[in-house]
């Protein structure tokens, strides 16, 4: 029966990520323009030569005809060739993405850290000054632009105090004659500020869910019994409240991982952050049709295969959702 | 006590371990020192000349690959006064439709094979291919045929004379290496790893290309030119511009080639240890008429079509309180369909002044009197409108727009702006389909691009407005073909009075190229055409020099493994 449950989700994974890569197709080749109508925009260029290029790569064809080659594509795992990059799809995307990990990794760190600590916090001090100060700033950083957010940071610990790098996943012009330490924390310096970005925006939201958590797990009456036990405060709050009032947070952790992945589009392109964000805001703007298409999938079936996990373990963890056998 | 002191003093220990190697000296770079980071907004599509499209690859690729000759300071067209030997060492015109070349013999691939002759014949024979799809293509279409004399000497043979012969053979195409390109298909040359990491004769060596992030390049200590001044050259990829303008004034980065914000050159200006440099800018902004009604050929525009009133809406434009307010007087107003980079640049008065009172009396000659509530002029329950479409891209143009908005409105014109995102402006101003358009053009150092822009042979191609006079026709076709340049100027001239006359456009402005450089650089400076083609000459003197000029030589990059695309 979980085989058969498996197969089943299987198939609609590869559902999905088709549809994904369908619908992305359609949505970026129905848009005005084409990879190569910037070079129709230049003078320099003649006009029967852009026409011959157009026929070279079928984008004279409809839109039917050049979706039929893309799927036949696809049935051979091929992704196809950058426009843009002047290279196979599959190595830009295969670069980019660990960039991309790195990235989402350091603002789960900070939306959980952040948004779980000081909603745990508020909650257990519910209407306490710094309560209240909490709840307003997270309101601010929930309704921030993250591209506001990141030139703000930028501003504040690059141009004013010189304490951290604005750009670029290491510092390009040392690297590479640094030991593996300054390496290492070379790229945490650059990681702080688009980590902090993409996470304190998620943490701004994430605290209010975990403040209200909070105050519901410490009205429950374990929490008074544990009290009534003699037990510290602090193990009260840390034992008992926190671990109960995390459920929702692990439920928010599955729900943001395809925002992440939206916000890196805006963040990594302010930050120049090297990873598939940057990548596929770039390929939007010039048509790059297969590395969008190929971004889409990619990204799809990182949420798709998340989200299969997540569901899969659940299924094994929790009896509820088992069906009898 | 405390309940982890064992875990703590790990992490004490691994900190400072951290630190100290964080502070370890990097190896010494030993007499060829000097790094400069060069902040780009865009990644290039690729270094291979004849292949890169974008404004940074092709600079790029200007320093790792060499042209028979460059253009001087005055970037002359015209003949070849003022042009430098560079892969030429001298050349003579052996009649007036054939140039002699004389190779270095001491130019050298990166592998060591020697540059010959075979590989500017090569070169030539690939740009002027159909299959290869070169953007210079059209360029060369005057050349009937490039030979070899002997393995250092090249010849090129024009169909019939013109005075741009010497720029055509020379600007246009990059020497490649025949050996590394010769075996691979025409048609798939585009797609092989090396338009990416390509072998190159010039200054400096592809080191590194972290996709995304950055290009290094490092010097060829044996260039047969000499040793280039800096090291390493490294293109940071870097899109946003307030975090670029950060980074130059926080010192991470050396150099931005074309700060666009004016407020920025200000904040340049202003802070210790960077200079702005202005140099002469390839681009004029205009705002373009549509002498044809939007989505027609035929049928003249009902409101622009007429050249009174074009006339009156140039005159209604004060275009010098434009660029003081739009760009902080770090401009210039362009004399006609001219950027300050062409020979033919003047800076005569060419009806730049406003002259409000002279438009309104216009616009009541031709019937424009009665005004609405609005305040705009209408005849016959007409409203003196038109529609401006403006990139979304251009927060400039967006600027100016509305700025020119205003201006019109004080004499009864209503002027909608409607930003466009970039591909559906590029789309609709190819189907002619508006009234008027915020363009700019970045043109070529010849003033001839007139020709693919404003002359009636443009029509259908890249004159968007339909402007045709045969009088402007005449004159440009005559400047472009005489080779005197004072006769040339004086024809150049007549023919924008002409166009002038007739209004198609309005020539708003021309922004200064101003760059942002660190002031630890010596020798520095900027060519308008090909900005980065100057930088191999560029040097650190070493009481200036900081962390990351003493940094060792980067590794070379492998060699493109051979594979089909």
């Amino acid at each position: 029966m979980t085989g058969r449950y498996v197969a089943m989700r299987l198939i609609q994974a590869a559902v999905t990520v088709f549809l994904v890569a369908t619908l992305t197709f359609l949505a970026v080749h129905l848009a005005p323009g084409d990879p190569l109508q910037v070079l129709q925009d230049s003078p320099r260029v003649a006009a029967n030569d852009v026409a011959q290029l157009r026929r070279l790569y079928h984008l004279d064809q409809p839109v039917w005809t050049q979706y039929a080659y893309y799927v036949v594509q696809l049935a051979h795992l091929d992704l196809g060739y950058s426009f843009g990059q002047h290279r196979p799809v599959l190595d830009a995307l295969v670069e980019a993405l660990p960039a991309t990990v790195e990235l989402a990794l350091a603002a789960i760190c900070v939306m959980f850290g952040l948004g779980v600590g000081i909603g745990a916090y508020q909650g257990a001090h519910a209407n306490s000054p710094l309560d209240r100060m909490f709840s307003a700033g997270a309101l601010v950083l929930w309704a921030a632009p993250s591209f506001w957010l990141a030139l703000l940071l930028i501003v504040v610990f690059v141009e004013r105090l010189h304490l951290l790098p604005a750009v670029g996943a290491v510092d390009v012009g040392v690297y590479d004659s640094l030991g593996l330490f300054a390496q290492v924390l070379d790229r945490l310096r650059h990681l702080v500020l688009p980590g902090l970005t993409l996470g304190l925006i998620g943490a701004g939201y994430l605290s209010r869910y975990q403040r209200t958590a909070m105050r519901a797990a410490l009205s429950q009456p374990f929490v008074r019994a544990a009290r009534a036990r003699g037990l510290t405060n602090a193990t009260v709050l840390l034992r008992h409240a926190l671990r109960n009032a995390l459920l929702p947070a692990v439920a928010i952790f599955g729900v943001e991982l395809p925002s992440l992945l939206s916000g890196a589009v805006i963040v990594e392109p302010v930050f120049g952050w090297p990873g598939m964000g940057r990548l596929a805001a770039g390929a939007i703007f010039q048509r790059d049709y297969p590395l969008v298409t190929g971004a889409a999938i990619l990204a799809a079936t990182v949420v798709v295969a998340g989200t299969l996990v997540a569901d899969l373990l659940a299924h094994l963890v929790d009896p509820r959702l088992r069906t009898p056998a | 006590m405390p309940r982890y002191p064992t875990a703590r003093r790990h992490v004490v220990a691994l900190l400072s371990l951290a630190l100290a190697a964080c502070g370890s000296p990097a190896r010494p770079c030993g007499t060829a020192c000097g790094t400069a980071i060069i902040l780009i907004r865009g990644e290039p599509d690729a270094l291979m000349p004849g292949v890169t499209q974008t404004t940074d690859g092709i600079a790029i690729g200007d320093l790792l690959f060499v042209k028979l000759a460059d253009m001087g300071k005055d970037l002359n067209t015209v003949g070849d006064s003022g042009f430098e030997p560079r892969l030429a060492t001298r050349w003579h015109f052996e009649d007036s439709v054939t140039i002699v070349f004389d190779l270095d013999a001491r130019a050298r691939w990166e592998d060591g094979r020697p540059v010959r002759a075979d590989d500017v014949v090569f070169s030539f024979d690939l740009f002027r291919d159909s299959l290869f799809g070169a953007p210079q293509r059209s360029s060369l279409a005057q050349i009937a045929s490039v030979t070899a004399r002997d393995s250092l000497t090249a010849v090129i043979r024009f169909r019939a004379a013109y005075p741009e012969e010497f720029y055509d053979a020379t600007y246009q195409v990059r020497i490649l290496p025949k050996h590394a390109l010769d075996s691979i298909p025409r048609g798939r040359l585009a797609q092989h790893p090396f338009v990416r990491h390509p072998m190159g004769n010039g200054p400096y060596r592809l080191a590194r290309w972290r996709a995304g992030e950055a290009i290094e390049l490092a010097a060829d200590t044996g260039f047969f030119l000499g040793r280039p001044g800096l090291s390493h050259l490294i293109w940071r990829i870097s899109p946003d511009p307030t975090a670029n303008a950060a980074q130059l004034v926080a010192g991470e980065a050396d150099v931005i080639e074309s700060l666009v914000d004016p407020t920025v050159v200000q904040r340049v200006r202003q802070t210790p240890g960077l200079a702005a440099i202005e140099y002469r800018s390839p681009v004029y902004f205009y705002v373009g008429f549509n002498l044809r009604s939007p989505g027609t050929s035929s049928v003249s525009h009902p409101l622009l079509g007429n050249r009174d009133l074009r006339r009156a809406l140039v005159q209604a434009v004060d275009r010098e309180s434009i660029v003081r307010s739009a760009l902080l007087g770090l401009g210039s107003i362009p004399p006609g369909p001219i950027s300050p980079m062409e020979w033919i640049w003047s800076d005569r008065d060419t009806r730049s002044r406003a002259d409000t009172a002279a438009a309104s009396a216009a616009l009541d000659r031709l019937g424009w009197r009665e005004r609405g509530p609005d305040g705009i002029r209408r005849q016959h329950g007409r409203r003196l409108a038109f529609t401006l479409l403006v990139p979304a891209f251009s927060r400039l143009r967006i600027q100016v727009a509305d700025l020119i908005q205003d201006q019109l409105k004080r004499v009864g014109v209503a002027m909608d702006v409607q930003p466009l995102e970039a591909n559906v402006w590029i789309d609709r101003i190819q189907k002619g389909r508006f009234d008027a358009i915020f363009g700019s053009w970045s043109t070529d150092p010849t003033p001839a691009s007139v020709l693919q822009t404003w002359t009636s042979s443009g029509i259908g191609g890249y004159n968007y407005q339909h402007y045709s006079n045969p009088v402007y026709d005449r004159l440009v076709n005559q400047a472009v073909k005489t080779h005197d340049r004072a006769t040339a100027v004086a024809l150049w001239h007549e023919a924008t009075d002409t166009i002038n006359a007739d209004a198609p456009a309005i020539w708003v402005l021309s922004p200064a190229t101003v760059a942002g450089v660190s002031a630890r650089f010596t020798n520095v400076s900027f060519q308008s055409d090909q900005w980065g083609m100057t930088l191999w000459r560029w040097h650190v003197p070493r009481d200036k020099m900081i962390g990351r000029d003493s940094v060792g030589a980067l590794p070379a990059a492998a060699p493109p493994a051979p594979r089909q695309p």
